[in-house]
């Protein structure tokens, strides 16, 4: 059931078969994101647009179709996150400082966190990530992901942001109705078995 | 000059006569000249001032004529007269015509005894064709003008005119009773194709309805089936790694800038 069968380092991006406390790799951990970036996390909100390259129209299109995903999926969250960081700071780090980092919003659960996605766009060097949280990262498939970020290209060099942002929205909505039916698919074909075994 | 007393009453007597003469005169005159005034419509069907008639042959006429007026509503006019009339005998015959007629068809004989043109005939109806009716009316003349003597040719005449005109009168009846009767059923064909295009139009549009809601039941159960309106994902054991406790972080970036070609 689970789409991703290794994890990531967020740091040296290599692929591991067990988790650990700490990257195998690079030793990469929670401890050290945080002494890595010594700000005060802010609260993780919808639209924490700090690049300010959406403006109230952009945001109120974008807006329609996450809480149209919200209400299709009640489980998930979704946020935007907009940077301008210098080299040599990972992007991917980043965003897994700020899933772990942040405060929770006034009325979220640390269950609702894990069932989070964040997106990363880093307005100055033109880099995009993504991080899932704990709960929705094993519906998730890395590659179908990756894809939907690389579709944001074209718009995003051609400094469209709104209309980057509203395709990849479309696309998360239609890659988490995918996995939904696939996990149904999955629990019936389960549920079968377990009868014919019986 | 003095007259003697004796002599007046023959005076008076011949001034009497004269002024009898004059009127009498006069008053024949005015009636035979006078052809501006239409003469009132006579009580019979005809009317001869010219005295050409006996009142044996009047009373024999008279009798056709009313019966021909009472069952076939022709009402046919014998007119004579002594003189000319002025405007001329097919118009003069054509005035007494109308301003008399009661009847839906009518004809007027008009014969000045020792005219050598003979007779002139002038018939009309309603809802008759005038260039119709004035060809039948020669044709009938034209057989009358066969008999020998002129009186003969009158009756022939007026006998021949009342047959044509008696057919005319009966075949426009009868073809406005075909017209009548082709109408209404024209118009119940077109009432009934009305309510045939009704009912099809009401139980197309039903049926239409019909299959809209027929389809929309349709395709809104298979979606609902294919795609609920709300998905629930399973519940599964948090991976938890690097010490973090919301996230373990991904490798999912992607790079916009376009990259440095190296020579």
């Amino acid at each position: 059931m689970f789409k991703r069968a290794s994890v990531v380092c967020p740091s040296c991006l290599i692929r591991f078969k067990e988790r650990a406390d700490q990257c195998p790799n690079c030793q990469f951990d929670a401890q050290r994101a945080v002494e890595q970036f010594p700000f005060q996390p802010p609260v993780m909100q919808r639209w924490m647009d700090n690049a300010k390259v959406f403006d109230q129209a952009a945001r109120q299109e974008v807006d329609q179709i996450i809480d149209r995903i919200i209400k299709q999926f009640p489980q998930v969250s979704l946020f935007i996150c907009t940077v301008e960081l210098d080299d040599p700071i990972s992007l991917s780090e980043f965003g897994f400082w700020m899933m772990n980092a942040c405060r929770l919003e006034e009325g979220q659960s640390e269950e609702q966190r894990a069932w989070s996605i964040l997106l990363l766009i880093d307005v100055k060097r033109k880099l995009l990530s993504l991080t899932p949280g704990y709960a929705i990262e094993a519906f998730m498939d890395d590659a179908d992901w990756q894809e939907a970020l690389k579709m944001m290209i074209p718009d995003m060099i051609a400094d469209d942001y709104r209309l980057s942002l509203r395709g990849f929205v479309k696309d998360a909505s239609q890659l988490l109705r995918k996995s939904a039916q696939e996990v149904m698919q999955t629990l019936k074909e389960n549920h079968k078995k377990q009868k014919n075994l019986k | 000059m003095k007259m003697s007393w004796k002599y007046r009453p023959w005076l008076n007597a011949v001034a009497v006569c004269f002024l009898l003469v004059t009127s009498m005169q006069a008053q024949e005159e005015a009636f035979d000249v006078d052809d501006s005034i239409i003469p009132q419509r006579p009580p019979s069907h005809i009317f001869d001032p010219a005295k050409w008639l006996s009142p044996d042959e009047e009373d024999s006429i008279q009798l056709q004529l009313a019966k021909q007026y009472k069952e076939h509503e022709i009402d046919i006019y014998i007119v004579t007269r002594a003189k000319q009339p002025v405007q001329g005998a097919k118009t003069y015959a054509r005035s007494l015509g109308e301003a008399w007629s009661r009847a839906p068809v009518w004809c007027v004989i008009f014969y000045v005894p020792g005219d050598p043109s003979g007779f002139h005939v002038q018939a009309g109806g309603l809802g008759l064709d005038p260039a119709r009716v004035n060809r039948a009316v020669s044709e009938a003349s034209r057989r009358a003008r066969r008999e020998m003597t002129e009186k003969d040719r009158v009756m022939a005449a007026w006998g021949e005119c009342a047959e044509v005109l008696r057919f005319m009168h009966n075949a426009r009846d009868l073809s406005n009773e075909a017209v009548v009767e082709k109408r209404n059923e024209l118009r119940g064909e077109w009432i009934s194709k009305e309510k045939w295009k009704r009912i099809i139009m009401v139980s197309g549009v039903g049926l239409l309805i019909l299959l809209a809601a027929a389809a929309y039941f349709f395709f809104s159960s298979t979606r609902k089936k294919r795609c609920p309106a709300v998905y629930h994902f399973p519940d599964t054991a948090w991976r938890k790694r690097y010490q973090a406790p919301y996230s373990g972080g991904s490798g999912v970036v992607a790079n916009c800038r376009r990259k440095k070609r190296t020579r």
